[in-house]
C-alpha cells in the first residue's frame, strides 16, 4: 500500500517512523482504514500501546533461572538505590516486597504481566536486592496436619 | 517446611506456606465469581503474555499475531499467619491448556465447576485432572431458576470415579464456596491417608 501522508497511522514525525518500520520481529499488522478517525484502530484487539516486554528490553527469561508463581519475594533493602540499570518498575517491586509477597501478587499489584515480573525479579535477585523463597517441591505430598489446619481455618471463616 | 521460612530480624512476617487450589470449568461456569466470593483480597487479575508459542494454537488466518494476553483470576485466603490458600481461576479457553501445567504444578487440588445447562464444557477439565492425578471435586453451580440435577445424576453423566465428591452450590455465596473448598481439602486428606495406609 503506498504511503499516504494523511493516513491515520502517520504519527506526524518529520520523516518519522511508522510503527511498521520498527523492525519485522514483533509487529502486529494494523488494520488500515483511512476513512476512520485517527486512533480508531486502538480497540481492545490492538493490545497495550507500549508492548509489555518493552520494560524488560525484550528479555523473556529471568537471569538466574525460573521460579514459581507462588515463590515469595522479600526485599533485602527498604528502597532500591538509584542505579542506571534499574527502571521504575524495579523500584516498585522492591517497595512492594518489604513484607513477603508472592510473585503472582506482585504482578497483580503492579499491573504487570507475570512474565515481565519474573524477568525484573531476576534482575533484582542478581543485584542482591531481593531474596526468593521457593514453595516446597511439587512432588512432596501435602502434609495431613497442614490439610487439617486448612479445613479448620476455612470452617472458622 | 522450615526451609521456606525466614527467621530474619523478626520485625517482618515470616514466609508463609502457600497452598494452591485451582478453580476450573467451562466458560461462564462461575470461576471468576467463585474466586471473588471467597477471596479476602479484592479478586485480582493478572496477565500472562505469550510470545511465539509454537503449536499451542491454530494460528491459521492470524499469522501475524505473535502475542496473546491471557487473564488469570486469583484470590487469597489467609488461614493463619503462616498458612495461605491461593485460588487460581484457570484460563477458560482450550488453547491455553499449556498454561495449566504450570498452574497445576504442586497444586493441592482443583474444583471443577459444572453448569448443568452445558455439562460438556467441563469434560476437558476433568480429563486433564484425571490424567495428571490431581485430586478434584465437581461443584455444580446452581443458578436460582435452573432446574436442579442431583449430584448422582451429574456424577453419572460425567462418568466420574465413585469416590470423587460432587456438590451443589451457588458460586455467589461465600459460605457455599467455602464449603466446596472444605470438601476438596477433606477429600485430599482422605486420599493422602489412604495412600499412606497402602504403603
Amino acid at each position: 500500500m503506498p504511503a499516504d501522508p494523511r493516513a491515520p497511522h502517520d504519527w506526524g514525525g518529520q520523516g518519522g517512523q511508522s510503527p511498521r518500520d520498527w523492525g519485522d520481529r514483533d509487529t502486529v499488522p494494523l488494520r488500515t482504514d483511512p476513512l476512520r478517525a485517527p486512533h480508531d484502530w486502538m480497540d481492545q484487539d490492538a493490545g497495550p500501546v507500549v508492548r509489555p516486554y518493552a520494560v524488560t528490553q525484550g528479555r523473556v527469561a529471568p537471569s538466574g533461572g525460573e521460579f514459581d508463581l507462588l515463590a515469595f519475594v522479600v526485599a533485602t533493602v527498604p528502597d532500591a538505590p538509584p542505579a542506571p540499570s534499574l527502571q521504575p518498575e524495579h523500584h516498585a517491586l522492591v517497595g512492594a516486597a518489604w513484607e513477603p509477597t508472592s510473585v503472582v501478587e506482585l504482578a497483580s499489584k503492579l499491573d504487570l504481566s507475570i512474565g515481565v515480573v519474573r524477568v525484573l525479579l531476576g534482575d533484582l535477585r542478581s543485584a542482591g536486592l531481593i531474596s526468593l523463597y521457593e514453595p516446597p517441591a511439587a512432588s512432596q505430598p501435602h502434609d495431613v496436619d497442614v490439610l487439617k489446619a486448612v479445613v479448620n481455618g476455612l470452617r472458622a471463616l | 517446611m522450615d526451609s521456606v521460612r525466614s527467621d530474619r530480624d523478626g520485625t517482618r512476617s515470616r514466609i508463609p506456606v502457600a497452598l494452591k487450589i485451582l478453580i476450573a470449568g467451562g466458560f461462564g461456569a462461575g470461576k471468576t465469581t467463585m474466586v471473588g466470593s471467597v477471596s479476602e483480597i479484592r479478586p485480582l487479575q493478572t496477565e500472562e503474555v505469550l510470545t511465539g508459542v509454537d503449536g499451542a494454537d491454530d494460528t491459521s488466518g492470524v499469522e501475524g499475531k505473535r502475542t496473546t494476553t491471557v487473564t488469570m483470576d486469583f484470590g487469597r485466603i489467609t488461614i493463619t499467619e503462616d498458612l495461605q490458600l491461593y485460588l487460581f481461576g484457570t484460563p477458560g479457553q482450550d488453547r491455553f491448556w499449556f498454561l495449566w501445567d504450570e498452574l497445576s504444578q504442586g497444586a493441592l487440588g482443583a474444583v471443577v465447576l459444572a453448569d448443568t445447562r452445558r455439562l460438556a464444557d467441563c469434560f476437558p477439565s476433568i480429563d486433564y485432572f484425571e490424567q495428571r492425578g490431581t485430586p478434584f471435586v465437581v461443584a455444580v453451580n446452581c443458578f436460582d431458576s435452573e432446574r436442579r440435577f442431583g449430584g448422582k445424576a451429574v456424577a453419572k453423566a460425567l462418568d466420574l470415579d465413585p469416590d470423587v465428591p460432587v456438590v451443589e452450590f451457588d458460586a455467589r455465596e461465600p459460605l457455599a464456596a467455602r464449603n466446596v473448598l472444605i470438601e476438596l481439602v477433606e477429600y485430599v486428606a482422605r486420599r493422602q491417608l489412604l495412600a499412606a495406609g497402602a504403603r
